[in-house]
């Protein structure tokens, strides 16, 4: 008599999984920190997106970018209704606000990870510190040169 | 998530397609040496990145990989006669050397010529270490040997095993990256597999579930970095190389030899799942290589006189739900290599991934498939050279290591991720 397990892996079996959706979509924030990481969250704007909002971080202020418009708001407020904040850092960024909102999705267990934009003109050691302080409070790190592993990582998970 | 039609360009590797024109620019294992243990022994069916082939070492000890089927009949040559330099058709004698030339057509006047029209397709077959290593593409790019470490080191160094996978080879390869589930799959193996138990990091493996992941790009792959908590204000690493196409190490264990794995397509739904274990700088123990043999640590027992797991998917992989009750293992199925295949396995042959349900921790994952669809596609439409293929590549090695919080694993740790000879792994 065959296993269960070899009947139901077969490719023939596979067709009765059931195609409903099992997931509903994860709200998530792109959220720049330092100038430098502007241009970089223009270009992700450009791109589709499922449920996935965009703002800009600086001495203590958030502005979202919304249908073209910018609106000024509470990082908290806007806490309560995402599911992921993905921080887009680069070497200006300023570590505080690093800390500060790491620390602020933890307290609300909203899963935040780390993408450092690597410029290479950049002094290394700054980058470096930037690096430390985003390393404790992301649960994914990832430096890279360009955005495009940003994008594959948002679209990896229906951003 | 993936898109259907990037699902399909990364697990489809037979001839003619986009990864498995990538998989022929590399040297891959093909066998284990032992399977051809003498001159003239019985040859062996090898099948690969979906090619059907028979693999056989002849008179002076030269090996051989070429097409299964005699140019005549289309006879398999399983059935051959391995003798005087060559592979002999059973059925009408056509016979071949270890290159796909044919040597002998019996019906045929010798001085006919008849035999220099016949050839087999063929690829070199070289040993490294304990394996045969294949090289499937075009000859005037094959790349120098492979020079991974645990293949270059001595014999009483290096051990080194595989087993039949049911399941497509990325699915596979992507539980070797995955080092999250470690903590759960394996939790019941840490403090009783002897080739794991007794390492300091066992403890941070075991009090730690929820790993933070770090993913760092090198020239021929990555190298994902899992971060657990350790004290006075340190994280413990385990960081986990992979070398384009599909080469991957486990984090080492204390004075434990380290290991790591090699995920070979056979065809699109099953592949080998290659273990190795090696120590850079002592030989292996006679109870580590008993253990190893009987199956222990990253290996696996057979069904005698195969590569086919003893526990497989026709037994339900010998399912112990009082284990999983009593925790003695966390699924019910006994041993790291069977918890792996049995999940894997368990996904269907070719796994749906427009269904998937990614996070942010599995970042590795994303980014090994972001690297390999970028070079397959770079390769299919601009002939440009994939990453990995150059032996200085592949002389990497895994670690595990505590750090203070503010270090970054790759620059703290860039000789530990180097291999070097004679200089002992960097492990906790």
């Amino acid at each position: 008599m065959l296993s269960q397990s070899v009947r139901v892996t077969t490719a023939a079996e596979s067709r009765y999984r059931i195609a409903l959706p099992n997931s509903r979509g994860r709200k998530t924030l792109v959220l720049a920190l330092g100038k430098s990481a502007l241009t970089a969250l223009a270009e992700l704007q450009e791109l589709e997106w499922n449920n996935t909002q965009f703002g800009f971080y600086a001495s203590g202020e958030l502005q979202l970018y919304q249908a073209q418009q910018t609106l000024r708001v509470t990082f908290n407020d806007l806490l309560d209704k995402v599911d992921v904040v993905v921080l887009l850092i680069t070497a200006d960024s300023d570590v505080d606000a690093i800390v500060s909102i790491g620390h602020a999705c933890s307290e609300r267990r909203v899963m935040t990870s780390g993408f450092i934009l690597v410029q290479t003109d950049r002094d290394e050691a700054t980058l470096n510190n930037v690096l430390a302080c985003t390393r404790k409070v992301t649960v994914s790190l990832v430096a890279d040169a360009d955005t495009d592993t940003l994008i594959e990582s948002l679209r990896a998970v229906r951003a | 998530m993936l898109r259907k039609e990037v699902n399909e360009l990364l697990t489809q590797t037979g001839p003619g397609t986009a990864m498995g024109d990538l998989f022929r620019r590399y040297w891959i294992p093909a066998m284990l040496a032992e399977e051809l243990p003498e001159d003239d022994c019985p040859p062996v069916r090898v099948k690969l990145l979906s090619e059907r082939m028979i693999a056989f070492r002849d008179s002076d000890g030269r090996y051989g990989l070429m097409d299964e089927f005699c140019a005549h009949r289309g006879v398999s040559l399983w059935f051959g006669r391995n003798e005087e330099g060559g592979l002999r058709c059973p059925y009408h004698g056509w016979k071949y050397d270890v290159e796909g030339n044919c040597v002998d057509v019996p019906s045929e006047p010798a001085a006919s010529g008849f035999c220099e029209k016949i050839k087999l397709q063929a690829y070199p077959l070289i040993k490294v270490g304990d394996i045969l290593w294949t090289y499937m593409g075009p000859k005037d790019l094959q790349p120098p040997p492979p020079e991974f470490e645990f293949a270059i080191v001595p014999a009483e160094q290096t051990f080194s095993s595989k087993r039949f996978q049911e399941s497509n080879w990325l699915q596979a390869m992507e539980g070797g990256i995955d080092s999250s589930h470690v903590s759960f799959l394996h939790s019941g193996n840490l403090n009783t597999d002897p080739l794991f138990k007794g390492a300091k990091g066992n403890q941070y493996n075991l009090a730690d579930k929820m790993p933070f992941f770090e993913v760092a790009k090198h020239t021929s792959g990555l190298f994902v970095g899992a971060r657990r908590n350790a004290e006075n204000d340190q994280y413990y690493w385990r960081i986990t190389p992979w070398i384009m196409p599909c080469f991957t190490m486990v984090p080492p264990r204390g004075d434990h030899p380290i290991h790591g794995h090699f995920w070979i397509p056979i065809d699109d739904e099953n592949c080998w799942a290659w273990s190795f274990d090696y120590h850079p700088n002592r030989a292996l123990t006679a109870t580590e290589r008993e253990a190893m043999e009987a199956g222990k640590g990253i290996h696996c027992e057979y069904v005698p006189g195969t590569y086919i797991p003893k526990a497989n998917k026709t037994n339900d992989y010998l399912m112990d739900r009082q284990a999983q009750k009593e925790g003695r293992t966390y699924s019910g199925v006994e041993g790291i290599a069977i918890q792996d295949s049995s999940l894997q396995e368990s996904m269907g042959p070719i796994i749906d991934r427009t269904r998937e349900n990614l996070v942010s921790t599995d970042n590795g994952i994303i980014m090994a498939r972001q690297m390999l669809r970028k070079a397959a596609i770079a390769l299919r439409d601009k002939d440009q050279q994939p990453p990995g293929v150059q032996p200085e590549h592949h002389r990497v090695r895994s670690v595990s290591v505590v750090l203070p919080a503010d270090q970054a694993f790759e620059t703290a740790c860039e000789e530990d991720l180097k291999a070097r000879e004679g200089v002992p792994h960097t492990s906790v």
